[in-house]
């Protein structure tokens, strides 16, 4: 058969097939489309926090706190001593009054809460950026170094946070693995039975199909064909659901932080997920509809 | 044209043969009748023929091609050269008459405007042109057997089946469909008719083959 002709042929009749059992696909296609959409929020979710953490690892400074009780010249002195220390690359010293400036700057319209606060509440720092090729080993090293410098009371920095943050975004992507597989295999048995049972329909006819000449592939398409427009729809759907919903997310946060939160949650459906989810859709589709009526042409 | 050597079928789970030792030739453009009581063999015999069953044993020879040893992928092909007629018709509600008929030139791959030309030449000649938009059970019995015959032939196969193609129509249709049959025989193709219907066997004079408890009893060759 020549190509044109027959791919018209296939299509045709697939969706010929699709609008007859509409019902049938209807419910096939909202089933697929809201169980992509898991995996697509898990995918957002995980894409956000995964900023998050390179937001983090990029981050080489550490904060170490100075004791209320350390002078001027015993700040310096401080200063002077962690800009000695092995692997660093630069030190600001932030008074107490900087510290509360800066604090105050942060808090924008509610800076005046600072006011009634004391002197001592905000400490004087020492910001020491570390050489931007620090590994976390020797973050860890420098921040126990300044630790252990007379009159410093407490050193900060972002290895904790990322570490609880990478256990956490592993922990997703291992549920967003787990969920993927459950819904892949529920999205196979759901179009695959969707197509059987369109298929049980169409038996007669397949068979008297067969009895003029029909090749396996002539009957076998179509309904292939049936399977890959659902997961194909569906997929397009689940995207549209998931940017939906994050946009109304991404809408609340703002509201709420005012933007404080921005660049780390910004993150959409990126283009390489949303592709998977289409293509994922796609070949689940034609899996289940190649499932479904290629075992039923056996015995025929 | 047809040959069969020896040929067996037992099915699976029955302690009988529905055919055994089967040995009979049918030459090109022949016109025979398949005969026998119910449960002789005859509907086997046409299966085999086309595919829909394979012999336990023995050979069977379509021109020059062993049916008994194709391959799934070759049953197309040997079902493109055989034009089957069946007592229940076996038509697709949801198509037209003319959709009916087009199904076996489309699952071929044939142009569209080829497609309507055939149909509407064979439509025509089983004198059912005026109705090919109309739904095939809108139809009378005789007028869906025409168009199965009518599905049959239009691709102008070398042999037609046709099982018991009269088993559901009343004495006046059934000789307007095996009138029908000679004529396509007087045409060159051989044709093979299963029947149980003595009146219709004395009336056409051919060739008998006589079936019973699947073996042949007379007229094998």
């Amino acid at each position: 058969m020549r190509g044109g002709r027959f791919l018209a042929s296939v299509l045709g009749r697939a969706l010929r097939n699709m609008w007859e059992q509409r019902r049938l696909h209807l419910l096939a296609l909202s089933v697929m489309a809201l169980s992509l959409s898991v995996v697509g929020a898990f995918a957002v979710v995980a894409s956000n926090l995964a900023r998050v953490r390179t937001a983090l690892g990029a981050e080489r400074v550490i904060t170490a706190f100075v004791g209320a009780g350390v002078d001027a010249a015993g700040q310096q002195r401080l200063r002077d001593e962690a800009a000695a220390l092995p692997g660093v690359a630069r030190v600001e010293l932030m008074t107490v009054e900087q510290a509360r400036e800066r604090f105050r700057e942060a808090l924008g319209p509610h800076g005046a809460i600072l006011d009634g606060l004391g002197g001592d509440v905000i400490p004087a720092a020492l910001v020491v950026a570390a050489h931007a090729d620090a590994t976390p080993d020797q973050m860890s090293a420098l921040a126990r170094q300044l630790g252990a410098l007379v009159g410093v009371e407490e050193v900060a920095y972002a290895a904790e946070e990322l570490k609880r943050l990478t256990t956490l975004i592993r922990a997703i992507e291992l549920a967003a693995l787990a969920v993927g597989i459950l819904i892949a295999l529920v999205t196979v048995i759901v179009v695959s039975n969707t197509i059987r049972l369109t298929v049980l329909a169409r038996q007669d006819e397949i068979a008297i199909m067969k009895l003029v000449g029909a090749t396996d592939s002539f009957v076998q398409l179509p309904f292939v064909v049936e399977g890959l427009l659902e997961g194909l729809v569906a997929g397009l759907i689940a995207i549209a659901i998931v940017w939906s919903l994050n946009a109304v997310v991404l809408g609340a946060i703002g509201a709420v932080a005012a933007g404080a939160l921005d660049p780390i949650f910004v993150v959409q459906l990126s283009p390489t997920h949303a592709s998977l989810l289409v293509g994922g859709g796609s070949l689940l589709g034609l899996v289940g509809g190649m499932v479904s009526v290629g075992r039923f042409l056996k015995v025929l | 044209m047809i040959q069969l050597f020896h040929v067996a079928k037992t099915y699976r789970g029955a302690d009988d043969y529905a055919l055994a030792d089967v040995n009979l030739n049918v030459d090109k453009g022949e016109f025979v009748f398949l005969t026998g009581p119910s449960g002789a063999g005859k509907t086997t015999l046409l299966k085999l023929l086309f595919a829909a069953e394979r012999p336990s044993s023995g050979q069977i020879l379509i021109g020059n091609r062993n049916i008994a040893r194709l391959s799934r992928r070759q049953i197309p092909e040997l079902r493109r050269s055989i034009g089957v007629v069946f007592q229940d018709f076996k038509l697709i509600e949801s198509l037209t008459v003319f959709e009916n008929v087009a199904l076996t030139l489309d699952v071929r791959g044939e142009r569209r405007r080829t497609t309507r030309t055939r149909v509407e030449q064979v439509l025509k000649r089983v004198g059912l042109l005026h109705k090919k938009h109309a739904a095939p059970m809108h139809l009378s019995g005789g007028e869906q057997q025409r168009i199965a015959i009518a599905r049959a032939l239009v691709a102008e196969p070398s042999i037609l089946l046709a099982d018991e193609p009269t088993g559901n129509l009343d004495p006046e249709r059934s000789l307007d469909i095996m009138n029908m049959l000679n004529d396509v025989n007087a045409r060159g193709t051989t044709v093979l008719v299963a029947t149980h219907d003595p009146t219709m066997i004395e009336r056409y004079r051919k060739r008998v083959i006589a079936l019973e408890a699947g073996r042949v009893v007379r007229g094998g060759s």
